[in-house]
């Protein structure tokens, strides 16, 4: 079955689960009872503590249908004539509002709503709500949160041909501006989030790449915020429609920068063998000149 | 017998009361102390004049609108992080390891909160909690990175300070508030801040 948008399979697949979830219910009730044990309680239930609450209301539904039905036997047996219009109308509007609600379509803020098929082109929708037009319009929405890309280098040329193994961590998310969201639209819709991740990931580790052949391990080392800014200017990701919330560089390998901490640990070594023998040999000859 | 138009009219009346309540019932949605509730599909003029399609409820209640408006709620609670990095390389590439601890929360303030709707709705609390993750032990390796081994453990709650401001800025923009981030540890694997004390230990006494 081919479903028009995400929304209608997702309400395709909410009803078989509560089908199910009604089964299930029944089949425990009846286990219950003919295991003979003391009935539980009901378990309440849930409150939802995050996604989408109930979307309808059908119980209330049945409830106004049943009154609106009640209320027309009422009226036609008082012979009220002139209003039954009225209560027709008003049954009219009851049973249409969920069929046209089913085109309404809503975009919480974490996602962009992608609409196609009306004449000027995609229209973006965020937070908020679009009305879809049967038939000719089709809608698909675009997660916008962020997730976390690694990229990483390896032998990439610092400057004087020095060779390093960099990593860089990035947290990333398909910017919200309408227009690059459609840049987005273009090239994700519909992809999983680790392809998204992937083409993040390559565009960073040529930003990475050119970035570091113009620096010094050192500076790649010591000035990591640069470094960082640098990355994130030379990669062109609004062309992807992507939004950088961070970059950091976590992880500098290089043979060169190794020793350069190797010699510092052993020359502080030295400099505390030194003080504490010559400290050792003022104690002896104080000792001594006693 | 035929039973009368008014027992109708008392059925119908009834009947409609018992649904305007459950209607209530289904779309009042109270916001607890520790939530965040976004409801989208209505759209509104801000205070700053800008068009927005979702409205942000905290410590109250909303009536949502039957068909065009949907509830999502975001936790308020906040979220222990704690973070172990070794190897940080210092200013002067001596190795150390820093262990770090956070408490995180979505902030439910109103430039952040939107940035929060945008970014973590829907996520599960561990989802949160990585992306915090990150940002902490990025923050926490630039910042190491620009100061030399001496100048971390002489100066910490500057450090900190320091580190609590740019971490800060970071996880504003994915709509998150550093309640507390307090240093648990230095190691020094390699041994450079114990010979440096070595040496100006014997410095320092030369009795």
């Amino acid at each position: 079955m081919a479903y028009r948008d995400e929304r209608e399979a997702l309400r395709q697949r909410a009803e078989t689960l509560e089908q199910e979830l009604g089964e299930a219910r029944r089949e425990l009730a009846e286990l219950r009872a003919a295991g003979g044990r003391r009935s539980e309680p009901r378990a309440p239930v849930p409150a939802a503590t995050s996604g989408a609450r109930a979307s309808g209301p059908p119980g209330a539904f049945m409830l106004l249908l049943a009154a609106l039905i009640a209320a027309g036997m009422a009226l036609a047996m008082l012979e009220l004539v002139a209003a039954v219009p009225v209560v027709m109308a008003v049954l009219c509007v009851v049973v249409l509002a969920p069929l046209l609600a089913r085109l309404v379509l809503i975009a919480p803020p974490h996602q962009a709503l992608v609409l196609a098929g009306r004449p000027g082109g995609l229209r973006i929708v965020r937070g908020g709500r679009a009305l879809r037009l049967p038939l000719v319009e089709m809608a698909r929405s675009l997660d916008l949160r962020p997730f976390v890309v690694r990229a990483e280098v390896r032998n990439a040329f610092a400057a004087g041909a020095v060779p390093v193994d960099v990593a860089a961590e990035a947290i990333v998310k398909i910017a919200s501006d309408p227009e690059l969201v459609v840049n987005a639209a273009e090239r994700f819709l519909g992809f999983p989030q680790a392809q998204i991740g992937l083409a993040a990931q390559q565009v960073l580790e040529g930003a990475m790449r050119e970035v570091l052949s113009q620096l010094t391990p050192e500076q790649i080392c010591q000035d990591r915020g640069k470094v960082a800014d640098a990355v994130l200017g030379a990669a062109e990701l609004r062309k992807l429609g992507l939004e950088v919330l961070g970059l950091w560089i976590v992880r500098v390998e290089n043979e060169y920068i190794d020793g350069l901490g190797r010699l510092r640990i052993a020359h502080a070594l030295r400099d505390a063998e030194n003080a504490e023998n010559a400290e050792n040999a003022r104690r002896a000859r104080g000792g001594a000149s006693q | 017998m035929m039973p009368s138009p008014a027992l109708f009219l008392v059925v119908a009346l009834a009947l409609a009361v018992l649904a305007a309540l459950w209607l209530l019932r289904r779309l009042l949605c109270v916001a607890g102390p520790a939530e965040l509730l976004v409801l989208t599909g209505r759209i509104e003029r801000r205070a700053s004049g800008e068009l927005v399609g979702y409205r942000l409820v905290r410590g109250g209640r909303a009536l949502r609108l039957p068909w065009i408006e949907r509830v999502d709620s975001l936790d308020l609670h906040p979220i222990e992080i704690e973070i172990e990095e070794r190897n940080l390389l210092s200013h002067d590439f001596v190795p150390l390891g820093v262990t770090l601890r956070a408490l995180v929360r979505v902030s439910p303030e109103p430039p952040f909160a939107d940035a929060a709707a945008e970014c973590l709705l829907g996520k599960i609390r561990e989802e949160i909690a990585i992306l915090a993750e990150r940002v902490l032990a990025g923050e926490l390796r630039h910042v190491v990175a620009a100061l030399r081994p001496e100048e971390l453990v002489a100066d910490t709650a500057q450090v900190m300070q320091v580190l609590a401001g740019r971490a800060g800025e970071a996880l504003a923009r994915l709509g998150l508030v550093a309640d507390t981030i307090t240093l648990k540890s230095i190691t020094d694997d390699a041994g450079y801040l114990e010979a440096v004390a070595r040496a100006r230990g014997s410095e320092a006494n030369p009795s």
